[in-house]
């Protein structure tokens, strides 16, 4: 009884966690320094460096304007750039008829992987953005 | 095309995979981006963010000489050209002006910053009318013409018809 309790805590503890592909060029530190904060909250994350990250960014359907640098996938869904996790948990919990998936276009300096560690996100917006083109304020820093 | 070519320019949109716009802004005019304007930086400056910036560090094994000349004569040259920028968000309208003298290359970033089409009525300036998307940016590269050109939220744009000579 006791080891069916600890595996259904430990099952409990982990249901938020994502499995994640990760699209970025090689050369990008900061991409790494996002996938570093969505591992330490558990989350598994597979990287891949495409010869042509644009051209996998038009495969897979991210809208020119919402760039960033590294596009993640998970359930297929998009999730472009420095997106704060609690967003992108949020989403996948209750994704939006239509949804195609989140942004933080650009390179905001104080979002995750770019702000100095410990302090608070600002200055940037999580954009919505659905299968019909159509864009949306999702949250804002 | 007003735009004189320039092998720097087709770099700083790819280096990396993502382009240096990225963190710069689409015509190293900054953008709000971590990185910031860099209109102008020398090849002294590049050197030293390539070797001391820790997101520069990682470019180091992309680019050669001959691409950081280019990269360099291509930051260098926008200096020389004067940057309008206006920023359209549901507020109203920022706008950031450098002086104009007239026959110059004139760079205008106009930015939708909302999330409705933004049209835009740009026969002042010679262009057809354009709507800019949701969050998308237009660059128009303008040689100046003598006149005050109103833009949207009493921005004025003042070309003057000659140069003042002083002897």
């Amino acid at each position: 009884m006791r080891s069916l309790i600890l595996a259904l805590s430990f099952l409990a503890g982990t249901v938020a966690a994502e499995s994640i592909t990760v699209y970025k060029s090689s050369t990008c530190g900061c991409c790494a320094e996002w996938i570093k904060i969505m591992e330490s909250k558990g989350h598994d994350v597979e990287v891949k460096h495409p010869f042509n990250l644009q051209g996998a960014k038009d495969d897979l359907g991210v809208p020119r304007q919402l760039r960033s640098c590294h596009t993640a996938v998970i359930n297929g869904y998009l999730f472009e750039g420095h997106i704060p996790e609690q967003d992108i948990l949020r989403f996948l919990a209750n994704p939006p008829a239509d949804a195609k998936g989140l942004a933080v276009p650009g390179m905001p300096g104080m979002s995750p992987g770019m702000a100095p560690q410990g302090q608070a996100y600002s200055g940037f917006r999580v954009i919505g953005f659905d299968v019909n083109g159509k864009f949306s304020l999702v949250n804002q820093y | 095309m007003a735009e004189p070519p320039n092998p720097g320019r087709d770099l700083y949109l790819t280096a990396g995979g993502y382009g240096c716009g990225v963190c710069h802004g689409p015509v190293a005019n900054g953008g709000g981006q971590a990185g910031g304007p860099i209109r102008g930086a020398t090849r002294e400056a590049l050197d030293k963010a390539l070797k001391e910036q820790p997101t520069m560090k990682l470019l180091v094994d992309e680019l050669s000489q001959d691409n950081i000349a280019d990269l360099s004569r291509y930051l260098e040259l926008l200096a020389q050209i004067p940057l309008v920028e206006l920023v359209y968000n549901d507020l109203g309208w920022a706008i950031t002006q450098e002086p104009v003298t007239r026959g110059q290359t004139v760079q205008m970033v106009v930015s939708n910053d909302s999330f409705g089409d933004l049209a835009l009525d740009l026969q002042a300036f010679g262009f057809a009318p354009a709507t800019i998307t949701p969050l998308n940016t237009l660059v128009l590269e303008w040689i100046a013409e003598a006149g005050t050109f109103f833009l949207p939220d009493n921005g004025l744009l003042v070309v003057p018809a000659e140069d003042i000579c002083i002897h």
